[in-house]
């Protein structure tokens, strides 16, 4: 299989099946980051398709000085912020005008209690929901790390920050998670039994 | 971080972090972390708490939808470029199709002036082709048939040079010698003959090369057009695909308001 450079190098050479490639490879991590940081899957995905145009336009700027999955990351972080950027301008209280009422009131879900959560035991929105309370910087970082899976060196090079700063953020953006959770009667027994259950039903899975 | 710290002395929260992820395996940060948590319950404490937050960070998955991007050409640029290149060949082809006019009813003369080729038709057709040149010009376009021309007309001024009649040979013949006169007529009126069928062949040769570039012109623009319709059909079929998506989603939306909406209602 090409290396990611390999493919670069075709596609700057005008090759566009070898772009598509690094489209397939990278279109999930990349849709995954968007989500986490912005919260909203449409959304991610109009950032993830915009993250790879940009990235498609410009791949004569890219030298190979960095991986081409942190490019990638870069860009669709920066796309991320001018997002949450221009949502924080938008005024909450007041509904864009053609907005469909009913449109609106599916798009937000059905709206679940933290209670109804924990009943039904779904970690994942309840974790979801706690990420709300962290700040831009700590949320970029924890989902850098947590699930893209980046070391604390590339999360500094990708967010332009010194190396004890990313792991103050990593820090405190999880005592902050680990408050939220606490608030909503989820503890450690609670994770560690639902982690267990997870995993038996994985292997049953595999079997 | 210094090594000289006293393993009893609580280390910044923050480099927690680096055990918990456990990055940086032998370096002398960890050992000092992992020798403090032997002896400060506290910290210790900290650490699993971290962990456990870890734990349920693992149950937040992203949404497994639909993504397949494919980058076929770049179209947001598109109206603004679309054309850029098509421009010299719209300008040929308006230039091509002023030439092919032209040749249906070609009259070229010569005279005092020098050289002109006329269509025939009338002034306002006349303003149009030569418009179209002019504009051709006006570009920076450099049209194949204006070095034709070019050549075409110095042929032709040298055939005309060569050429043994004149019009004040044909206009004064001498009295004295009516049969030399006769001669000179009949040499002067094959000459003329020769000429014309000389200039006929320069045209012909003319004509069939603008018939080719015509043809080519036309074949490129045809090409042209198919590429753009291709890519076209592919952007059209892509935005429908998404369109329908869309439309799958705000239905799933739209049953789950109705099935929130009736659940409410049916609570007495």
């Amino acid at each position: 299989m090409a290396s990611d450079e390999e493919l670069v190098a075709r596609s700057a050479g005008g090759d566009l099946e070898s772009f598509n490639q690094l489209v397939l490879r990278w279109e999930r991590p990349i849709y995954a980051l968007a989500y986490r940081v912005i919260g909203r899957e449409e959304d991610a995905r109009d950032v993830c398709q915009e993250t790879f145009l940009r990235a498609f336009r410009s791949l004569s700027a890219f030298r190979g000085q960095a991986k081409f999955s942190s490019w990638l990351y870069r860009i669709a972080l920066n796309l991320c912020r001018d997002w949450i950027r221009r949502q924080k301008r938008t005024p909450l209280v007041q509904a864009p005008e053609g907005v469909d009422i009913v449109e609106l009131a599916g798009e937000q879900g059905p709206v679940e209690s933290v209670d109804e959560l924990v009943a039904r035991r779904d970690l994942g929105a309840i974790v979801a929901r706690a990420m709300v309370a962290l700040t831009d910087d700590q949320r970029s970082a924890i989902v850098l790390k947590e699930y893209q899976g980046l070391t604390f060196q590339e999360i500094s090079d990708l967010l332009g920050c010194p190396l004890s700063t990313v792991k103050t953020r990593l820090y405190q953006g999880l005592a902050v998670l680990r408050r939220e959770l606490e608030r909503q009667g989820i503890d450690a027994e609670m994770i560690a039994r639902e982690l267990g259950r997870r995993e038996a039903a994985h292997r049953h899975m595999l079997q | 971080m210094s090594t000289n710290v006293n393993v009893f002395e609580c280390p910044d929260k923050a480099s927690l972090v680096t055990l918990l992820y456990a990055e940086g395996s032998e370096t002398d940060e960890r050992r000092r972390l992992e020798g403090h948590l032997l002896v400060c319950e506290a910290c210790a404490a900290e650490l699993n708490g971290l962990r456990s937050v870890r734990g349920a960070l693992a149950h937040w998955t992203a949404p497994n939808v639909p993504l397949g991007f494919r980058v076929v050409r770049e179209f947001a640029a598109k109206p603004a470029r679309r054309w850029r290149g098509a421009a010299p060949l719209a300008a040929a082809a308006v230039l091509v199709l002023a030439a092919a006019a032209a040749l249906a009813n070609l009259e070229v003369r010569v005279d005092a002036d020098g050289l002109t080729v006329k269509t025939g038709w009338s002034d306002s057709r006349e303003d149009t082709a030569q418009s179209a040149s002019a504009r051709a010009s006006e570009e920076g376009g450099t049209a194949p048939w204006r070095a034709d021309l070019a050549t075409f007309k110095e042929e032709l001024r040298r055939e005309l040079a060569a050429g043994p009649v004149s019009a004040t040979s044909r206009s004064a013949p001498s009295a004295s010698a009516r049969s030399t006169v006769n001669d000179e007529q009949a040499a002067a009126d094959r000459a003329s003959a020769d000429l014309l069928r000389r200039v006929r062949v320069l045209i012909d040769r003319s004509e069939t090369r603008q018939q080719e570039q015509l043809a080519a012109q036309i074949s490129d623009l045809a090409t042209q057009f198919q590429i753009q319709r291709r890519e076209d059909l592919v952007y059209i079929t892509q935005s429908l695909g998404r369109l329908e998506s869309r439309q799958g989603v705000d239905q799933r939306m739209l049953n789950n308001f109705v099935r929130v909406v009736s659940a409410h209602q049916s609570v007495p």
